[in-house]
């Protein structure tokens, strides 16, 4: 058992795998004796040769040579599969070159994505994608195309005429909410900053806060987009009248300028008090006085018609 | 010509190149996979379908440094792929074999050290013996061995273990005899 121990030793020496208590206690081993060291030196030779490969094998290598030519010749790929192969190769790549220029072509045709800055006050200004829109003073509305979605952002007041595009609905994003629509008209008033107006002359207009509710307008609906909710308002402001050309009256009955003002901007309007219809304009009246007070408009009736106004019929 | 200049022959489709090549190399490749697998058969098999897989991917090798080199590397990653498919297992620790040790008495029937040490490494279990040539033949690092049969450097060390009890148990019995053969008559 003792001997066991040291061949043991011996080859752990010979792999560099012995501790150094070992490697001290095979010293005393092979100081012991002579024949320890034969020993020894016949465990190295042996662990030497384990190391070598001889050549257990003899081989008739030409026949070796002919076997190797005969499964060269068995699994070489054939000139049709090759032809086949390649033409399916040729295909792939004409079809991935296509493919990129296609990719190529449509991202140099498409318009590049700039946003183009407009300031109010501003008339009849015309988007790049057709639509039109009019920007009352102190307003000012960034417009993007990115081929996908037309998207602009509002701040202060606006009236759009959207031109109508399935493919790309134009959103109006403002401070407290968005607007979607497809193709419209319709007034945005943003210019308070707790609550946003939209009113609608025609189409449908979608307006939604960051709280995801949505209401849908049709048109002649007003709704109110404020930091707590979104509702339909009931106001009779009429959309985007303050765009509208002045309109002058000289002598004209009341009965004349409200059925005007009905015609033109604002409709359920209809002498219903005392004033009487018939009385003449003394002076000539510029009609945007009255139109420009939207808190007028909101509350509007014969009875509260301004005295500024009223005061100007005999 | 060298190895370097005819494997580039072989690479514009030379076949005599390509015939000198495999009459260099192709014995030592059977013997080095021979000693794997101990299955000549399988031996000649693997060697001869290396030589194939030489011809018909020349155009896509990059062989730049040393033709037997890359020849042995090859045939050893080769053999090991066998050796791992036919067990279907990875060489992970296995039960233990002691069926070595009984017969290498009977083995002794020549004091002939190289023969002896051969007899011993082909008693070995399969993948041990695969370990012990890869450290021995190949001069692989335990993390080497480890990464390159995909098992744990603790493993491989346990394996080199045995595979030097299992040597040592074919070399005590050369040692008493040729012990004997020292004792004058």
């Amino acid at each position: 058992m003792e001997e066991d121990r040291y061949i043991d030793l011996l080859l752990k020496e010979a792999d560099a795998e012995i501790t150094d208590a070992e490697q001290l206690e095979l010293a005393d081993w092979l100081e012991a004796s002579e024949a320890n060291r034969t020993k020894a030196d016949q465990i190295r030779k042996g662990w030497e040769v384990s190391a070598q490969a001889p050549n257990v094998i003899s081989l008739d290598l030409d026949e070796q040579y002919k076997l190797v030519r005969e499964k060269i010749r068995r699994t070489a790929p054939s000139k049709s599969k090759t032809i086949q192969v390649k033409a399916w190769q040729i295909a792939a790549g004409i079809l991935l070159l296509v493919g990129f220029s296609w990719i190529s072509y449509r991202i140099l045709q498409s318009p590049p994505t700039k946003m183009l800055v407009y300031q109010g006050p501003s008339d009849h200004l015309k988007l790049p994608d057709g639509s039109t829109i009019w920007l009352k003073q102190n307003t000012q509305f960034q417009f993007t195309d990115s081929g996908t979605v037309r998207q602009g952002r509002l701040t202060g007041r606006a009236y759009f005429e959207i031109k109508r595009d399935a493919s790309q609905p134009f959103e109006i994003i403002t401070t407290l909410g968005k607007i979607t629509v497809l193709g419209t008209s319709f007034e945005i008033d943003a210019s308070n900053v707790n609550e946003v107006i939209v009113t609608v002359s025609e189409g449908k207009v979608k307006l939604s806060n960051d709280q995801q509710e949505t209401i849908e307008l049709n048109p002649g609906e007003t709704g109110k987009i404020t930091e707590l909710e979104i509702e339909k308002a009931h106001y009779i402001q009429p959309a985007g009248s303050w765009r509208l050309p002045p309109r002058i009256f000289n002598q004209e009955s009341l009965g004349t300028v409200l059925r005007d003002i009905e015609e033109n901007t604002l409709s359920g309007l209809t002498p219903n008090n005392h004033r009487p219809t018939n009385a003449k304009l003394a002076l000539p009246y510029r009609i945007p006085t009255l139109m420009n007070s939207s808190l007028y408009w909101r509350r509007c009736s014969m009875s509260k018609l301004p005295e500024k106004v009223l005061h100007n019929f005999t | 010509m060298n190895d370097l200049e005819l494997w580039q022959q072989v690479q514009s489709g030379n076949e005599e190149a390509f015939q000198q090549l495999f009459y260099h190399h192709h014995t030592a490749l059977v013997n080095r996979a021979y000693h794997f697998l101990r299955d000549e058969e399988s031996a000649k098999d693997l060697a001869q379908d290396l030589f194939v897989k030489l011809w018909h991917q020349r155009l896509d090798l990059q062989i730049k440094d040393s033709v037997k080199a890359y020849l042995h590397r090859a045939i050893r990653n080769i053999c090991i792929n066998h050796l791992q498919k036919r067990k279907h297992v990875a060489m992970d620790d296995q039960p233990e074999r002691e069926d070595y040790a009984p017969n290498a008495q009977q083995e002794l029937q020549t004091i002939d050290l190289e023969k002896m040490v051969q007899v011993a490494i082909s008693k070995m279990p399969e993948a041990c013996r695969t370990i012990f040539l890869l450290r021995r033949m190949d001069e692989l690092s335990l993390k080497e061995i480890a990464g390159e049969l995909h098992i744990s450097p603790k493993t491989v060390e346990n394996q080199l273990t045995k595979a030097r009890k299992i040597l040592a148990q074919y070399l005590k019995p050369l040692l008493h005899l040729f012990w004997i053969l020292l004792i004058p008559h």
